[in-house]
């Protein structure tokens, strides 16, 4: 096709325009919101003629909703085959500037200059360096759902939305960070490491662990595990194991051996006071960082509270010392014994070290303060349990009683059970519930024997002879008090006084501070003997003096503590280099709120359920399989889990997790809103079960089933087990025609959807049988009626009637729909149940529309005007797409090209004027030069250098004849390297560029640009596609892969050796229109082409515009613009008599009363309409009670509609419709029925109204007239076609009466009505074959001119510069005729814009020595291309450039080889042929073939 | 915690067993039920499809003790539960109806009584974790099929569950105590209560596909917390079995009587004797 950016009607030689600024002038750019096929649609429209467009989408990938559907219909096409062009064309045009992952913030200013406010979401991958090579992907160890294939699959958190994905690159999904992370004191990055051990990536884990953790294997053992607290899991199963899983990673590290270098020191020295948690965290901390860390110990063991608190059957002495140890190698100097007070104060230490931190614990008991504590007998626990855990001699009593119930009071109770206590009592104010203490561990209490006492409050402790005999408690209650925990409080029950016999009491009530490390008393300290420091900073009232820990926060945790230590590390590290110590921190964790779990659970709520229960662990902790299956329950709260695994993968260096949201600011003319829709969540019609039932699936699941590029590679199979699906049913109308949910439209599309899923499935699977449970079948567009009888006749079974729900059997998961089949309930099961999903706008559309501040219609929809098509409540701003009203892809392109020709009308002065052109250098002359090839090998990351050897490739290609240079990159299609082919270009003098990468189909641009840019003619370039067709396929055999891609490199190499330059020539463009019909169509077409500044010729073959527009007021307005504009140019009563020429330049022949005339123009638009077919059926013409839909309508406008009182009007749809004849549906007459209906009804209530149909079609909002005229009382009764109403005289002189059979009695039923009013369908102009011949544009079966492509090119026609619209394409209501006629307008300007046109290149030529005129070309062109010409002085044929595709069909079929496709000739095939066979001709090749 | 509670005409009659474990579960639990005084029929079926005053005043009459008691109301019997919620919701919307209602049982009542399922105040108040923190005997693995029956999860207004087609909250409480719950599709079915003395026909066809799908489900006994349901499904069972000629064998529990063993209560105090089709199997595994 044509390759050059081709120039507009501007004449400019800068790279980018500067729009000119002055007031008047509108800004000649335009946002298009959504990227699905409407704004796509209406972005090319735009930038092809000559305006800048920015196109918006929400999501990370353009494309929308089409690209998720397998097939189309009716033509069965591949959805991303037809589609993928166009995304591709997007992504090349200089003039569209696609945001993804963007929203609209703000619109202000007016229609022509308006500002708009955009955020872009960060994606974390930058687009320009990704090559969307998918090494990241491998390394992701994060599954979740793969929201393409809705669920039916899983994707990694780094992902390519799809294969096909535009932009090409990929993304990453975040939410918040998860709430176990969250909940960590440490911020542990508990979902990366639980991520890497479920995919087997141990030492990864644990690296992740470490990071974070200077105590990992301790924590795994001790840690109270906040983090399983918040786990999504825990809130309706059991938490995953998160702690046991540390402990695992670490401990399968440590018999792996770890690395870890001790950095190098600093001079900067450091003191800490205590070897706790607090301090050990600290130290860490400041010995990575390169500190001089000194710890000071009190005692002579280091470990503080974790060594003298945790007994040694929780927490093994060997991991406290070997973590310890593992500080101490970071170069920490550790000095036991060495207390700071007395001998050495803080103040001394502030005069060697910069800084000291204060890390001592809360290492005394806190008292209870009542009678006879002094006994013998009552200890304090801190201190006892100290003295046990450092192997000190220790009494113990034979009934013990433990006073506290936190993990202190666990410990101390369990360790005297060990040192032989025989009854152990915890005796606890509060309940269970309110135990500090972690529930495993109160749970290994009572295993192991410990009795617990709750609502019991010791009052006095009880002696004899000096020692313990009991005590005396307080029976409690919780009051309904809550104290500053947020518990109860409890309060004593005044009388309850009962004794507790024990003679050992050991208080474990709470902590508190030996505050001897202060000898001076210079810190500051509140008034619980705590020391007072800044929450963010840790900072005390001594300059260089942090503390943080249990001296701080008084009893705490493990985690808290090592947190704040490495919290005052940081602050240390700020105050030595002298920086603020509190910038950009805050003291408040981010835990998650309710709501935002109730959110998750929501999400999670299926997977959840599947994973509730955990994995066991033995006494020694998890085996790798354990381990690996338990981490697997992780739901992924936060998506991706910032492992950092993709940032190590990624050699572009294309990953930030940094990345931010972007705001930005741009000027546009005009807005067209497309954001599309999204589907009705099935869950919300629970009867189907959808969500519970894995067989139950949506229609855009199905889809997906069906699409080769699926989940299950178009295999047509049962998501709960993989076997195959062959009975189907289909659930019609969930979440449409629903006024229960909100919903009450029809979604339009679903019926069609459904029968093509059905016939589709039916082709994949022999003997599949598919059923459809429908209300009405809607097949109303473009020969959907007839892909509907071929549904039938494939054997899809319909069955009406309403499905109230599905049941899944058990066992099989099956599925029951109950249903009446000849009056009686049956019961039926199927493999796999569809639910037919309606269409709603998207809640991201919602707010597109308030921020853009457009009106929406009760459903939700965007509202517009009936006559304005594409307008919206706010000037300037259009609408296009589903998000008007639920629509099929056609409608939806019409209605794009439609929205994008009213910005153009808008915009027409600003044409041309913010548009980027790009200016090559003149090309360099080859001709008769040898072949000089320079050979550029792409590795594409690994993706082909993994399989492939591509230093064998690059060895082997510098053998081959005209290879004048030969090299790999790392990237082919890369910025840089696209600089490193320039330079090379130059430097060898290469005049032949062979690329070995991926696919032209998204490459071949880029490098021929890049070519061209070097003064290189673009068709001297060829690629190997050693990738897609290799390295991809042939994985499993790396050997012969590496020996097929040099054999095609090869190949492309042999023909680069004949590629010829070929040139291309500009034509003048005829910047005017004519256009065939003046009904509403054609009107608006001409209105709008010619306020767009082009010239148009309307021809009207009667004596009047309009057509068959009822509308008078409409009509009038259309009619008075148009005879008015100075542009257009009426001619009525006139016909085309002739046309000649091609796409720019035409010129037809009119006949008109005024004689011939002759008009130049540069595209043809046919809008020639069509007509109401006059009824023979029903007495028509020979009763007067029988009239017409049409009639009834004009009568009732002319107030002429005389009725008697209660009169009886019947209407019959179809009359000559849907038969044999006319196999298609007129899609206006129930529509028409059902409005006229309500009307008779509302101004003659006391009238009935029975309408007899066959399916009442009146999509999309049209469905709300239906409803409207059920509620006002008009009856509907359904009739089968074999046995229509019949209305006939029963007997002679009687008037006739209508019969017909009510189908759910079975019954006949008489009715003498008033009057008879006949739904007569649509017909095509009787002269459209006419015309059809003239222009050379094809029919459809039904008379109906053919569209180019029935989803895509819904108003082209093959041809290039003819367009269709109106009901010369199909019947269809006055306002799509207008949206047609405007569409056309649209996609005539994209040539109407361009002052030449660019033809010639990759064209077929013909050498007319050789033709003989057989017509075999003439015949086989879709595109009317060849013509027989007569200009040599023979009658041979001549390939008209302009008109020529570059498809090749005339090559490959002409018999008398007369005719070479340029580009693809016999000798550059061949070739390569001959290259394969490794006899390249080194005869010096022909370089000029013009 | 203290609770109005409205046993209701079934618990004292049919139904029990279900009273008695109900009651022993809650003491276990430290749940102070403290039965209304003075309560009066609930007006259950009959009413509201002939009266739809009396189908508001004779739950109100109850509400409005309740409400001078200042407590939330709890009930055990899905019958009842429908009527007094039904009527509270009623009431609310309709000031109208408030205004009969009162003249009719001579005295105001507000409609400040939150009535609950004894489910909800076990699974809101008591809470999953402290429930499985007493279980003294965990079910071991016990499959249980839960069945709620209609009138606890419909109308959506009135449902004690989030999710009236698929509910979690009795599996989530029984697997709490070691049971493991079959996911089946009758959870919700109706066994043609209502019809129990004029249509035995149609209950004993529709409880008969209630109990074989919770049998093919893979289900060891049935889970009830409705005393109809569980009459139904219970009694009729042998009745069943006898006109298909097909065993089903599934013992029907109240739901309070599995948590009651799981909690280490007897079986005399949980009305176990009282059931109809042979438990022995399930309890002795």
């Amino acid at each position: 096709m044509h390759y050059s950016n081709t120039p507009f009607s501007s004449t400019s030689t800068s790279m980018s325009k500067s729009k000119s600024k002055s007031t008047d002038q509108p800004v000649g750019a335009v946002m298009v919101c959504g990227g699905g096929i409407a704004g796509i649609q209406s972005a090319l429209d735009l930038a092809n003629s000559g305006f800048k467009v920015y196109l918006i989408e929400n999501s990370p990938t353009i494309g929308g909703k089409m690209g998720q559907l397998d097939k189309t219909f009716p033509t069965g096409d591949c959805a991303t085959c037809i589609l993928s062009p166009k995304l591709v064309e997007c992504t090349r045009n200089l003039n569209i500037e696609i945001l993804t992952q963007s929203e609209v913030e703000e619109l202000t200013g007016m229609p022509g200059n308006f500002r708009v406010k955009l955020r872009q979401k960060a994606r974390y991958v930058d687009i320009g360096k990704c090559n969307a090579c998918g090494d990241c992907e491998k390394v992701c160890p994060v599954r979740v759902p793969d929201e393409f294939n809705r669920g039916l699959s899983t994707t990694t958190a780094i992902h390519k939305v799809t294969a096909q994905a535009v932009p090409n690159a990929h993304v990453i999904d975040k939410r918040k960070r998860a709430p176990c992370i969250s909940a960590c004191p440490l911020e542990q990055n508990a979902q990366a490491y639980v991520a890497l051990i479920s995919q087997g990536k141990l030492a990864e884990a644990a690296e992740i662990i470490r990071q974070d953790n200077p105590l990992p294997l301790i924590c795994g053992y001790v840690c109270h595990r906040p983090c399983e607290a918040e786990c999504q899991q825990a809130r309706y199963g059991e938490a995953v194991s998160i702690r046991a899983l540390k402990r695992f990673a670490i401990e399968h590290e440590a018999a792996n051996g770890n690395a870890g270098e001790p950095p190098a020191l600093r001079v900067d020295k450091v003191a800490i006071i205590g070897s706790g948690p607090a301090g050990l965290g600290a130290a860490d901390w400041l010995a990575r960082k390169g500190y001089g860390v000194t710890i000071f110990e009190a005692l002579a063991v280091p470990g503080g509270m974790m060594r003298i608190g945790v007994p040694d059957f929780r927490l093994p002495r060997e991991v406290l010392d070997r973590e310890i140890q593992q500080i101490c190698d970071l170069g920490v100097e550790l000095k036991c014994s060495s207390p700071i007070g007395r001998d050495l104060t803080v103040d001394q230490l502030l005069k060697d070290y910069k800084a000291v931190f204060v890390g001592v614990g809360a290492q005394k008991s806190a008292g209870l303060g009542i009678e006879g504590e002094d006994l013998q007998g009552v200890r304090p626990g801190i201190e006892w349990i100290r003295r046990v855990n450092l192997g000190e001699p220790v009494q113990i009593g034979a009934r013990v009683a433990v006073i506290g119930a936190g993990n202190a009071a666990m410990d101390i109770a369990r360790t005297s059970l060990r040192l032989g206590a025989k009854e152990v009592t915890v005796v606890y104010r509060r309940t269970k519930r309110e135990m500090p203490a972690d529930p495993a561990e109160v749970q290994d209490a009572i295993a192991e024997g410990v009795k617990l006492v709750f609502l019991t409050n010791p009052k006095r402790f009880l002696g004899k002879d000096g020692k313990l005999t009991g005590i005396e408690c307080l029976r409690m209650e919780l009051s309904d008090e809550v104290d500053a925990s947020g518990r109860r409080r409890p309060v004593p029950i005044e009388g309850s006084e009962h004794t507790i016999e024990c003679d050992e009491a050991i208080l474990a009530t709470g902590q508190a501070v030996n505050t001897g490390f202060d000898d001076g008393a210079s810190l500051e300290t509140n008034k619980w003997g705590l020391l007072q420091v800044d929450p963010v900073t840790l900072a005390t009232s001594i300059p260089g003096v942090f503390a943080g820990g249990d001296v701080v926060a008084g009893a705490g945790t493990l985690s808290e503590a090592v947190a704040a230590g490495r919290r005052a590390a940081e602050s240390i590290g700020r105050f030595i280099n002298d920086e603020d110590l509190a910038e950009g921190r805050s003291a408040d964790p981010r835990i998650w709120t309710e709501d935002e779990h109730r959110e998750l659970e929501f999400i999670h709520k299926r997977e959840r359920r599947q994973k509730s229960v955990r994995v066991q662990a033995g006494h020694d902790g998890y085996t790798t399989e354990q381990a690996i299956a338990e981490a697997q329950r992780c739901l992924a709260c936060g998506i991706c889990c910032e492992c950092m695994e993709c940032v190590k993968a990624c050699q572009p260096r294309a990953i930030d997790h940094e990345m931010v949201d972007q705001t930005r600011e741009i000027e546009v003319g005009a807005v067209i809103l497309a954001p599309g829709y999204e589907e009705f969540d099935a869950r919300l019609r629970g009867e189907f079960g959808f969500g519970r039932y894995p067989n139950v699936v949506t229609n855009i699941q199905f889809e997906r089933i069906l699409s080769a590029s699926g989940p299950f590679g178009g295999h047509v199979v049962r998501p709960s087990e993989g076997g195959e699906a062959k009975r189907i049913a289909f659930i019609q109308c969930v979440g449409s025609r629903d006024a229960s949910n909100g919903l009450p439209y029809c979604s339009s599309v679903c019926c069609m959807a459904a029968i093509k899923e059905a016939v589709v499935a039916q082709s994949h699977t022999p003997g599949l049988a598919a059923t459809i449970f429908h209300t009405d079948i809607r097949a109303f567009g473009k020969d959907f009626d007839r892909y509907y009888e071929r549904a039938k006749a494939d054997g899809v079974r319909f069955i009406r009637g309403m499905v109230s729900r599905v049941v899944e059997m058990p066992g099989s998961q099956d599925l029951r729909i109950s249903y009446i089949r000849d009056g009686k309930p049956v019961d039926e099961t199927f493999d796999l149940v569809v639910l037919s999903t309606g269409i709603r706008p998207s809640q991201a559309a919602l707010e597109l529309a308030e921020k853009v501040g457009v009106e929406i219609n009760e459903c939700g929809f965007c509202r517009s005007d009936e006559s304005a098509t594409a307008a919206t409540s706010r000037d300037g701003v259009f609408v296009a797409g589903a998000f008007q009203e639920p629509k099929d892809i056609p409608e939806t392109v019409a209605q794009a090209s439609a929205a994008a020709a009213m910005a153009m009308e808008l915009l027409a002065p600003a044409r041309g004027s913010m548009i980027t052109e790009r200016i090559y250098p003149p090309e360099h002359d080859f001709t008769d030069e040898p072949p000089r090839i320079g050979v550029f090998i792409c590795h594409c990351g690994i993706n082909i250098a993994s399989v492939v050897q591509v230093d064998e490739v690059v060895e082997a290609v510098r053998k081959m004849p005209f290879v004048a240079y030969a090299e790999s990159q790392m990237y082919a299609c890369a910025d840089n390297t696209q600089d490193e082919i320039k330079r090379t270009i130059e430097e060898y003098r290469l005049n032949r560029l062979v690329v070995a990468s991926c696919t032209p189909r998204t490459h071949e641009a880029l490098f021929r640009d890049t070519a061209r840019e070097c003064g290189l003619n673009p068709f001297l370039v060829d690629m190997a596609n050693i990738r897609d067709q290799c390295s991809w396929v042939h994985s499993n055999e790396p050997e012969a892969a590496t020996e097929k891609a040099i054999d095609l490199v090869r190949m492309a190499v042999g023909r680069a050796s004949r590629l010829v330059s070929l040139s291309t020539e500009e034509l003048p463009v005829t910047q005017s229109a004519l256009i065939l019909g003046g009904g509403p169509s054609g009107m608006t077409a001409a209105l709008s082409l010619a306020n767009q500044g082009y010239r148009v010729h309307l021809v009207e073959k009667s004596d009047r515009l309009g057509g068959r527009l009822r509308d008078q007021s409409l009509l009038e307005r259309l009619a008075g613009k148009l005879t008015n504009h100075p542009l257009i140019s009426v001619y009525p009563e006139s016909r085309l008599a002739e046309l000649k020429g091609h796409v720019g330049n035409f010129t037809s022949e009119l006949t008109t009363p005024a004689g011939s005339r002759t008009v130049e123009h540069g595209v043809l638009l046919v809008a020639t309409g069509g007509i109401e077919h006059t009824p023979t059926e029903y007495l028509y013409g020979q009763d007067s009670r029988v009239v017409t839909q049409r009639e009834l309508e004009a009568r009732m406008a002319e107030g002429s509609l005389d009725l008697p009182d209660n009169a009886t009007i019947a209407m019959i749809q179809c009359v000559g419709s849907r038969n044999e004849e006319r196999p298609f549906c007129s899609r206006v007459c129930c529509i028409d029925a059902v409005k006229n209906a309500v009307k008779i009804k509302k101004s003659r209530p006391d009238a009935s109204v029975v309408v007899l149909y066959r399916d009442v079609r009146t999509y999309g909002l049209n469905e709300l007239y239906y409803q409207e005229a059920r509620e006002v009382g008009a009856l509907f009764v359904r009739y089968e076609p074999d046995n229509p109403p019949a209305f006939a005289e029963a007997s002679a002189g009687k008037p006739p009466l209508l019969t017909f059979i009510e189908p759910e009695l079975g019954l006949p039923v008489t009715l003498r009505p008033d009057l008879l009013v006949l739904s007569a369908g649509m017909a095509p102009a009787i002269d459209n074959p006419d015309i059809s011949e003239l222009a050379k544009v094809p029919l459809n079966n039904d008379g109906f001119f053919l569209e180019a492509h029935v989803k895509l090119r819904p108003v082209d026609f093959a041809s290039e510069g003819i367009f269709l619209c109106g009901s010369a394409h199909s019947p269809k209501p006055t306002v799509e005729n207008m949206q047609q006629g405007l569409a056309a307008a649209g996609r005539a300007a994209t040539i109407l814009s361009k002052k030449t046109l660019v033809v010639g290149g990759q064209v077929g030529h013909v050498d007319v020595r050789k033709c003989v005129s057989c017509l075999t070309c003439v015949r086989v062109c879709p595109y009317g291309a060849p013509e027989i010409s007569a200009s040599n002085g023979k009658n041979r044929v001549e390939i008209q450039a302009a008109k020529c595709m570059g498809c090749g069909s005339c090559a490959a079929e002409c018999p008398a080889k007369a005719i070479q496709l340029r580009h693809f000739t016999d000798r550059q095939v061949a070739a390569a042929i001959q290259a394969l066979l490794s006899v390249i001709s080194d005869q010096s090749p022909v370089t000029s073939e013009r | 915690m203290k609770y109005s509670f409205f046993p209701g005409c079934s618990l004292e009659s049919t139904a029990k067993d279900y009273l008695m474990s109900t009651q022993a579960v809650a003491k276990a639990l430290g749940i102070q039920l403290e039965e209304l005084p003075d309560w009066t029929c609930c007006g259950s079926t009959p009413a509201h499809a002939t009266d739809a005053l009396l189908a508001a005043a004779l739950p109100a009459r109850n509400l409005a003790i309740a409400e001078g008691r200042g407590q939330d109301m709890v009930v055990c019997c899905a019958a009842c539960y429908g009527r007094l919620a039904g009527a509270n919701l009623a009431l609310a919307e309709d000031s109208h109806l408030r205004e009969q209602v009162a003249a009719a049982i001579g005295r105001e009542y507000s409609g400040g009584v939150k009535v609950r399922h004894f489910l909800q105040v076990l699974r809101e108040d008591i809470g999953l974790a402290e429930i499985r923190d007493r279980v003294t005997r965990p079910l071991g693995g016990t499959k249980v099929a839960c069945y709620y029956g209609c009138l606890l999860t419909r109308p959506k207004e009135l449902s004690i569950v989030d999710d009236p087609e698929d509910p979690q909250l009795m599996e989530e409480l029984l697997s709490a105590i070691g049971a493991e719950s079959v996911e089946w599709p009758f959870k919700t079915e109706c066994c043609g209560a209502s019809f129990s003395i004029t249509r035995a026909d149609t209950v004993k066809r529709l409880s008969g596909e209630i109990l074989r799908m919770a049998k093919e489900s893979g289900a060891d006994c049935v889970a009830a917390a409705c005393p109809l349901c569980q009459t139904n499904l219970d009694l009729r069972q042998a009745d069943i079995e006898r006109s298909t000629g097909e065993r089903i064998g599934l013992p029907v529990f109240y739901f309070t009587q599995l948590l009651g063993r799981a909690l280490g209560l007897s079986d005399e105090a949980l009305g176990i004797g009282k059931l109809i089709t042979d438990p022995g199997r399930v309890l002795t595994r």
